[in-house]
């Protein structure tokens, strides 16, 4: 017993001269910045593939790729619809969001939890399942094949995300600040457009990004939904992955990555990517 | 310095401790010793290095330099949860997942006492604090007081060597506040454990310390009994901070090897009697710092030191009335007058003499800026 | 006077012009109407969000419908109630097959992306230099943003028979080793997904862990292993069960990593829904597999609930933050 303690002992004290505020915590992480960073920076790698197959080491670097992307209408006519899509999905999301948040929040609402309950649904039904849900609505209504159903269906089923990013801010809202504007004379307009919508901002800000990153990139639900003349960018990757594994999709996919990259940017200059520890 | 026990060795020490964040310097230099059942407490305004110097003696942050004695043994290497030391923070710190009973076990539970001990343990402690019955509440059910408690009874559960206090009081309301100071000196002299208490507030550092170590810029500024610091505080800032002072700029005109004058910056003569002999050379800039209790105010005064002066404003404070007054030379007093019976409270604007005797005052050479 | 001329402008002009004439339109209304919002406000403010979520319930109705509906292999519907699809789903083995791999797998997943995502949440959030706070952020937000599928592709290249790992087996003269279509490499790459939801559920409950308590459990005599097991996880527990809810429900839903890594042999529910509906055009049989995958879910997430509580999922009045 004594000698087990005594070697616990010295493995802390080992373990405490190494580098770093978290040496062990440290090591554990690292591995898994790399394990979240490899497959998806790969991309950019293979993109620059010499030869039409992708293989490591690249046979030899070329753009040539890239050069070809502005030629391939097929990819740029998806990838504007992907962009339409999201933007709807956004301006959607966006009103319904600070509605909700406010609704939620602001008012004695009877049956709260029951609603916050019903509001998860696009959390707790399986994607697939929404996806088919969607399809029958959208083939009952006629409407099937029409572009807005996709921003639609992306709004409906990342709708949670928006609300929390919302209610998050009403919760955080000091109703102080508001009796402050009424005082200093801002009648209940003029308080909402200048002191309860700016403080709501970030909350916005991030649901917003959040849903449009999303929308860009969601896959499933468009897949079941989307017919032929309409697939956004997401399933046409998918679809020319498995017909074959061409650079010239790599090329596409690094798009997407820098995309990402770009979206991270912007969240950081926008609200600070620490925000998203916040609750 | 005589220190009592002085031939043991102090219960812990610190050996010209530093820390430094960066190119900040929390904590400068710091040797002080703290003696078995001793309660110390470290006086500073916030931002001193107060709670750096706490968070050393703890263990969850290393010094820059310099090192940690407990019983003698050195113990930077050590990590706070084998320290053996009671803290009682600034929050409370009360696992709020836990009920009352498993917060106090909790210590006990890491250093794998036996259940029965345990049980045992935790009653012991929850009598301590007289509060014999809550083991079984939810520490968000306790009132702020009994959260005190309980915060001190599980400090205490695995009868630490040394207990620290990280401002434990600032979270209570003022009445409550003087009721937990008794009770924290109840419970040190039961337990009797040595005890390193933190504050901001000098009348809690007054009433319940043994010896003050009063912490300024991250430097130990003066290190006495509570007595010591408020009769003899060593520097401007000490007679500044503990007790209310008027501090007033002069120059040494001629002294006597024993007494000495001083020349106020408005021309009055002031005599005064340094504890220090001999007093400053003549010519030498100084401080004369003047507590407001001791200087007197009437219509006639019969002290070393009498001057004609104006009221300007009145503070009457119930027990007390403080006047602000002007010297008819420009120089500005502070003075505090008991209101017993009989007290005559002058009006702003009245004409009254004031005055105090040689040695009342504070003597220092006049620091740069 | 001068400062108004400096800073006057058409657009200020405009929009104060706009905001007058909003605010007289709002005057028109009952006084009470905007001074003492009546409830009515409230719930008229949940209409749009109830009406978009209306979509996926009254769709559930619809597709429990469609479950016991008969299928015609020429026209493909015809509304004559029956259990044959039910019936056809409890008895096919293959069918069974799939929901238990789907149900093992997302466990398998689950677990171990709550678990990995505790030490990378809690080190983002602890830790004291901010660079290295912001790049533990952008490696998690970066893949987060990027997507399923583009990310189903970089696996493709790491595991593929040209791929990363044997190109460096290769120099060690091992393989080619064939990874894909196996189970373990769809966990793989099904983790790499799920890990960034885990940790962006886990990390704000870490942030609301009182780091007082972290020292005080230190300083009462906690090792860190024990700090964490007795104190951060028990108060993280919300956000640990908002992540294995969150964590769960997508995992058992997933058709790409399946469909693209697993090749077929590593079928999800999802996949099998999909083939029903696109390649034999069963609707009724589809919508019965998608209420059972529902039921199943539903059953775990309940579960969740009953042993840990709503977790951060349920939206908090008031108080610190929901």
């Amino acid at each position: 017993m004594v000698a087990v303690a005594d070697r616990r002992r010295r493995l802390r004290a080992l373990l405490r001269r190494l580098p770093g505020e978290y040496p062990v915590l440290g090591a554990i992480v690292a591995a898994q910045v790399v394990f979240l960073l490899v497959p998806t920076l790969i991309v950019l790698v293979a993109s620059f593939q010499g030869g039409s197959v992708i293989r490591f080491p690249p046979d030899e670097l070329s753009v040539q790729w890239y050069a070809a992307l502005p030629g391939e209408e097929r990819f740029l006519a998806a990838f504007y619809r992907s962009v339409l899509v999201a933007t709807f999905c956004t301006a959607v999301a966006i009103p319904v969001g600070i509605a909700t948040g406010l609704g939620l929040i602001r008012y004695e609402i009877r049956f709260a939890g029951g609603i916050q309950l019903y509001l998860l649904l696009p959390f707790t039904v399986p994607l697939v399942v929404s996806g088919v849900v969607l399809l029958l609505i959208f083939r009952e209504l006629g409407v099937l094949g029409q572009l807005w159903t996709v921003g639609l269906a992306l709004a409906i089923i990342n709708l949670p995300f928006m609300i929390w990013s919302v209610t998050s801010r009403v919760n955080a809202l000091d109703p102080e600040l508001e009796h402050a504007a009424r005082n200093l004379g801002a009648e209940e307009l003029q308080t909402f457009l200048h002191v309860t919508l700016p403080a709501l901002m970030p909350g916005v800000i991030t649901g917003g990004l959040i849903m449009f990153v999303l929308a860009l990139n969601e896959f499933l639900v468009s897949l079941l939904i989307t017919t032929p003349n309409i697939v956004t960018l997401p399933v046409l990757i998918y679809t020319s992955i498995r017909a074959n594994v061409s650079p010239l999709v790599a090329a596409v996919a690094s798009v997407y990555v820098l995309a990402a990259a770009l979206a991270v940017l912007a969240a950081d200059r926008l609200v600070g990517l620490e925000e998203f520890l916040r609750s | 310095m005589s220190r009592r026990g002085s031939t043991r060795t102090p219960a812990i020490r610190l050996d010209g401790v530093t820390k430094r964040f960066g190119d900040v310097t929390a904590v400068d230099d710091v040797s002080l010793g703290i003696d078995r059942e001793e309660f110390l407490t470290i006086l500073g305004p916030s931002g001193a290095g107060k709670t750096s110097l706490l968070h050393m003696i703890a263990g969850f942050t290393e010094p820059t330099d310099g090192e940690i004695y407990i019983d003698g043994d050195p113990v930077t290497d050590v990590p706070p949860y084998e320290r053996e030391i009671g803290m009682v923070f600034q929050s409370m710190a009360l696992f709020p997942h836990m009920t009352v009973g498993e917060n106090v076990a909790f210590p006990l539970e890491m250093r794998r006492y036996d259940p029965d001990r345990i049980d045992e343990r935790v009653r012991e402690m929850l009598e301590l604090i007289q509060l014999p019955d809550i083991a079984d509440r939810d520490v968000t059910e306790l009132s702020g007081g009994q959260r005190q408690r309980v915060a001190i009874a599980r400090a205490l559960a695995f009868e630490p060597t040394l207990l620290l206090l990280d401002e434990p009081l600032s979270s209570l309301d003022k009445k409550l506040r003087g009721e937990m100071r008794r009770e924290l000196l109840r419970i040190h002299r039961t337990a009797g454990v040595t005890t390193v208490h933190v504050t901001h507030n000098q009348e809690e550092a007054l009433t319940m310390a043994d010896r003050i170590a009063v912490i300024d810029g991250g430097e130990i500024a003066q290190h006495a009994s509570a007595e010591e610091l408020y009769d003899r505080p060593n520097s401007p800032f000490i007679a500044d901070f503990i007790g209310d002072t008027t501090l007033l700029s002069g120059r040494v005109r001629e002294h006597d090897g024993r007494e000495c004058t001083v020349e106020l910056a408005g021309g009055e003569p002031v005599r005064c009697l340094p504890a220090e002999a001999p007093p400053p050379d003549p010519g030498t800039p100084v401080q004369v710092g003047l507590r407001y209790e001791r200087i007197v105010a009437g219509e006639t005064v019969a002290t070393d030191n009498a001057f004609d002066a104006t009221v300007r404003e009145v503070a009457f404070e119930g027990d007390t009335v403080t006047y602000e007054v002007d010297l008819d030379g420009g120089v500005e007093l502070s003075v505090t007058e008991l209101n017993t019976t009989g007290t005559r409270v002058f009006e702003r604007g009245r004409e009254v003499a004031v005055g105090w005797n040689a040695g009342d005052e504070f003597l220092y050479p006049a620091t740069e800026g | 006077m001068s400062r108004r001329s400096e800073r006057w402008s058409p657009l200020l002009a405009a929009r104060r012009a706009a905001v007058d004439a909003l605010i007289a339109l709002k005057e028109r209304l009952p006084e009470d109407a905007y001074r003492n919002p009546p409830t009515a406000v409230g719930y008229l403010l949940l209409v749009p969000a109830l009406v978009l979520v209306g979509f996926l319930f009254v769709g559930m109705l619809l597709l429990a419908w469609y479950s016991v509906l008969t299928f015609d292999p020429i026209e493909i519907l015809v509304y004559e109630l029956t259990l044959e699809n039910w019936r056809r789903l409890f008895a096919t083995t293959g069918y069974h097959v799939i929901f238990l791999r789907t149900i093992v797998l997302t466990t398998v997943v689950t677990v171990l992306a709550v678990a990995l995502a505790l030490p990378y949440a809690y080190l983002t959030v602890r830790v004291r230099s901010a660079p290295l706070r912001k790049l533990l952020l952008v490696s998690l937000f970066v893949p987060f943003f990027t997507g399923v599928i583009v990310r189903a592709y970089g696996w493709l290249i790491v595991l593929g028979r040209e791929g990363v790992v044997n190109a460096v087996l290769g120099v060690f003269g091992i393989g080619p080793v064939r990874f894909l279509a196996s189970e373990g490499a769809v966990v793989l790459a099904l983790l790499q997904i799920m890990l960034p939801f885990a940790i962006v559920m886990i990390a704000p409950a870490i942030q609301n862990v009182d780091r007082e308590l972290e020292l005080a459990a230190s300083n009462l005599g906690a090792d860190r292993l024990a700090t964490f097991r007795r104190v951060v996880i028990p108060l993280a527990a919300p956000g640990i069960a908002g992540a294995t809810i969150v964590v769960f429900t997508i995992t058992a839903a997933t058709f790409a990593i399946p469909d693209l890594i697993g090749g077929g042999r590593v079928d999800f529910v999802a996949n099998l829904v999909y083939r029903t509906l696109f390649d034999s055009g069963n609707y009724p049989l589809a919508a019965a597999t998608s209420v059972a995958l529902v039921a199943v879910t539903s059953a775990v997430v309940v579960g969740i609930f009953r042993t840990i509580g709503s977790g951060t999922l349920g939206i908090r009045r008031g108080g610190g933050g929901g």
